[in-house]
């Protein structure tokens, strides 16, 4: 294993002639929960689409575990190469039960993922982890938005993923809801696994990340901690002074 | 027939042998002999009595009167001093012990009015007695010309030891026509009531025939009967109908649901209407065929279960075309509905094209197995038809397995993940092309037992799959993209709707007004009768 776990190198999205995303390049090492910052249309949610296969880059790569290079791969495969990502906007499938949207994340059906007692297992634990467990049997229509949120990351969570994705995670949640999301991305860090987090939220950003990278059109246009990303006067600029 | 008879045959031998014992009864056969070779008067009263025994007589003493009657008509009887010769077998004719008739033996001759006597005798005696069923069809035609003159209890006795069906029902009728037209007031009355008990526009007719009767002025108590029978019928004819048209619409609606609900769940997986989806019904029904058409070959003996035997043939023969379909053709047009929609029209025809080239423009044949084949007559001209009950239940079962399928295995979860969100389903893991494929595989091969199902029903030939499509896509409409409840219940509406209006102005105007109904209903609710939760992209 590597220490990198994912590497971002010259990436270019363009739609049309506009550049979403203009000769990025980034690194996100395991064990890190680096936060992705940044105005409006600077290409945060782009560079995840990019990542996660959805959107095909015009030009760089991106490899995984420092290696293997998934540029182009269709978003199962990229999936299944053990990178989730959950959306910026709400994305449950709002027929089925919380139960079997775990069960859908763990992967059930063509993959080879756990089954019968060890599935159950598996779905036991990713409920207990998002804090669901007494909802299991709910629809997830009938979620609260916060519920929603968490559901969608215990989706994501379920298979276990080396790199998990979350795009705006706290989005129009109340403070306590906030500070519960936070707690949890918090425990989901581990050595073995890379956290990447689109956010707004500051004060979120400050108490999970322990690196901030700010986008700004499509480029980097810083990377540290969140207390030296205050007080850079570029940042100020673009983003915070507004 | 011949051993059902049999033992009736020794029964009735049985009954007979003590009035043989007494000795009475060669002295009344002797006797009708007698009358058969006297005077025209005489001879008409013979008649009378073989119409009698036919009737009220053991099945031994017709065996014994069934030669005399026709023997008088064919000029075969040679009577004598000593009584008469059944020339054709060369036996008496009171004891049927061979003799030969004296020389100036003499052959009566029938007046024109004794004919028609005779020859009603002898129907009568063919009918209880004949082993072969289509003479005794034959004589129930005679019987036909005039029921008024019939014996009473012949036809109520010949109905009970019938052993042909529609037979039986044909002679069942004829003895309410005789009822009716009966001497006795009391009887007509009666008559009335019963025919009244089973409804129908035969009945209706037989009815309505008596207010032209003398009797319907003159008495009024068989007036009355006769107005409360034909109301009593009308009622019955109306509710027969009423039941009828549901059951059609049922049945119909049946076969709308298998075509739609595989194009629903196409629809709701990929933004694609199948257009193909009609041909591959044809497909079904013509896969149906072959499979009929081997087994008359390899085996004979399991010709009639070859509607079960081709169910798993049917659907995977056109899941396999549907798979191929997917993967060949709409794989590469992903996300681009229109180029999608002409695709699956373009093979639409090809399939059409192709089948015509193969099998010709005409109708297949079908044998009719026996589990499809007639029904129970309810009210009216109601029949509970099995043909359209094998559709009916064909379909509930494909609906509980479609829903099982969707609701219960891992396919189907995958499936209804893609049909609401497939960017989130991609980035699970799920993958989309996959379910995309076999989601497609499910959908052709329902419409493939749809084909199936309507086999016995419809007519089968390469254009049937038109008269599908449009109806299965106004179900997908109204029903709601992608469920399962909406499709059932816009294929039932829709289906009954069709056949309620079908008859009124006809098949066309049925489609039209169909389609301004939907029209209207979604300005009302565009999402369908069942929104489908989540959001397409
Ligand atoms: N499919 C697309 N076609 C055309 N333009 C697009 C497409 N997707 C994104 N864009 C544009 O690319 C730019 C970057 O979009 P992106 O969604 O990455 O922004 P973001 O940083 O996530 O913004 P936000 O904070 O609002 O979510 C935006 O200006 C957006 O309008
Ligand atoms: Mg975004």
């Amino acid at each position: 294993m590597s220490l990198t776990a994912l590497l971002v190198d010259g990436l270019t999205v363009r739609f049309g002639s506009f550049h979403a995303i203009d000769d990025l390049s980034l690194a996100i090492d395991y064990g890190e929960v680096r936060a992705v910052i940044g105005p409006n249309g600077a290409g945060k949610t782009t560079l995840l689409d990019v990542i996660s296969g959805i959107t095909r880059p015009k030009q760089g790569r991106v490899l995984f575990d420092g290696r293997e290079d998934i540029t182009g791969r269709s978003e199962a495969a990229i999936a299944r190469a053990g990178i989730r990502r959950k959306f910026q906007k709400p994305s449950v499938f709002e027929g089925l039960t919380v139960r079997q949207h775990i069960a859908i994340g763990a992967g059930t059906g063509f993959r080879r993922g756990p089954e019968g007692p060890a599935l159950e297992d598996r779905i036991g634990e990713v409920l207990e982890t998002v804090g669901l467990a007494d909802q299991a049997g709910r629809l997830a229509g009938e979620l609260g938005h916060g519920q929603k949120q968490w559901l969608e990351i215990g989706m994501v969570l379920a298979s276990d993923p080396r790199v998990l994705m979350l795009d705006e995670p706290v989005a129009g949640l109340t403070d306590e809801e906030t500070a519960r999301t936070a707690a949890l991305v918090r425990a989901l860090n581990r050595p073995d696994r890379a956290i990447v987090v689109v956010e707004h939220d500051m004060d979120f950003v400050e108490r999970i990340a322990d690196k901030v990278t700010v986008l700004h059109e499509g480029r980097t246009l810083f990377e540290g901690p969140m207390d030296k990303v205050r007080a850079d006067a570029g940042v100020v600029d673009v983003y915070l002074g507004r | 027939m011949t051993l059902w008879r049999l033992p009736l045959l020794i029964a009735g031998l049985l009954i007979a042998a003590p009035a043989c014992a007494a000795g009475a009864e060669p002295a009344a056969r002797a006797a009708l002999v007698e009358k058969l070779c006297g005077n025209a008067g005489q001879m008409g009263e013979a008649a009378a009595a073989l119409s009698t025994l036919a009737a009220s007589g053991t099945p031994e003493e017709i065996g014994w009167a069934a030669p005399l009657a026709r023997a008088a008509l064919d000029k075969t009887l040679a009577c004598d001093d000593t009584g008469a010769v059944l020339a054709a077998t060369g036996t008496d004719a009171v004891t049927r012990a061979p003799r030969a008739p004296a020389p100036d033996a003499r052959t009566p001759v029938l007046s024109l009015k004794n004919r028609a006597v005779f020859e009603q005798a002898d129907a009568a005696l063919a009918l209880r007695s004949a082993a072969d069923p289509a003479t005794r069809t034959a004589a129930l035609a005679t019987l036909e010309r005039r029921p008024a003159a019939l014996p009473e209890g012949l036809l109520e006795a010949a109905a009970q030891g019938e052993t042909d069906p529609g037979l039986r029902t044909r002679i069942e009728t004829l003895a309410q026509t005789a009822a009716l037209n009966a001497a006795d007031p009391a009887a007509r009355i009666r008559a009335i009531g019963r025919i009244a008990e089973h409804p129908s526009r035969r009945a209706l007719t037989q009815v309505e025939a008596l207010a032209k009767d003398p009797a319907y002025a003159a008495d009024p108590a068989f007036r009355q009967a006769v107005d409360a029978g034909l109301a009593t019928i009308r009622r019955g004819i109306a509710l027969g109908d009423a039941l009828a048209t549901l059951y059609n619409g049922l049945s119909f609606a049946s076969i709308l649901f298998m075509a739609a609900i595989g194009l629903a769940i196409i629809f709701g997986l990929m933004g694609v209407i199948n257009l193909a989806q009609g041909e591959l019904i044809m497909i079904g029904a013509y896969v149906t065929w072959l499979v009929q058409q081997g087994l008359r070959q390899a085996a004979p003996a399991l010709l009639d279960w070859y509607l079960v035997l081709a169910i798993p043939v049917a659907f995977l023969v056109t899941a396999g075309i549907g798979i191929a379909l997917e993967a060949l053709l709409l794989r590469h047009l992903y996300r681009r509905p229109l180029m999608s929609l002409l695709a699956t029209w373009a093979v639409s025809l090809f399939l059409v094209n192709t089948v015509r080239v193969v099998f010709g423009t005409q109708n297949l044949q079908f044998e009719t197995p026996f589990y499809v084949s007639g029904g129970v007559p309810v009210i009216g001209d109601f029949i509970f038809t099995w043909n359209r009950m094998f559709a009916i239940l064909f379909a509930a079962v494909t609906l509980l397995v479609t829903w099982a399928t969707v609701r219960k295995t891992p396919l189907g979860l995958n499936i209804r993940a893609v049909t609401q969100n497939r960017d989130m389903a991609a980035c699970i893991g799920i993958p989309t092309r996959r379910v995309d494929m076999m989601a497609f595989g499910l959908g052709s091969g329902l419409a493939g037992l749809a084909g199936l199902a309507l086999s016995p029903i419809y007519s089968v030939n390469p254009q049937m799959g038109q008269n599908f499509i449009i109806d299965s896509f106004m179900v997908v409409v109204l029903g709601g993209v992608g469920t399962i409840a909406g499709t059932v219940v816009a294929a039932l509406g829709i289906g009954q709707i069709n056949v309620l209006i079908e008859p009124l102005w006809g098949a066309v105007a049925a489609k039209v007004i169909v389609l301004l109904m939907i029209i209207a209903f979604l300005q009302w609710r565009p999402e369908g009768l069942f929104a489908v939760k989540g959001r397409r992209k």
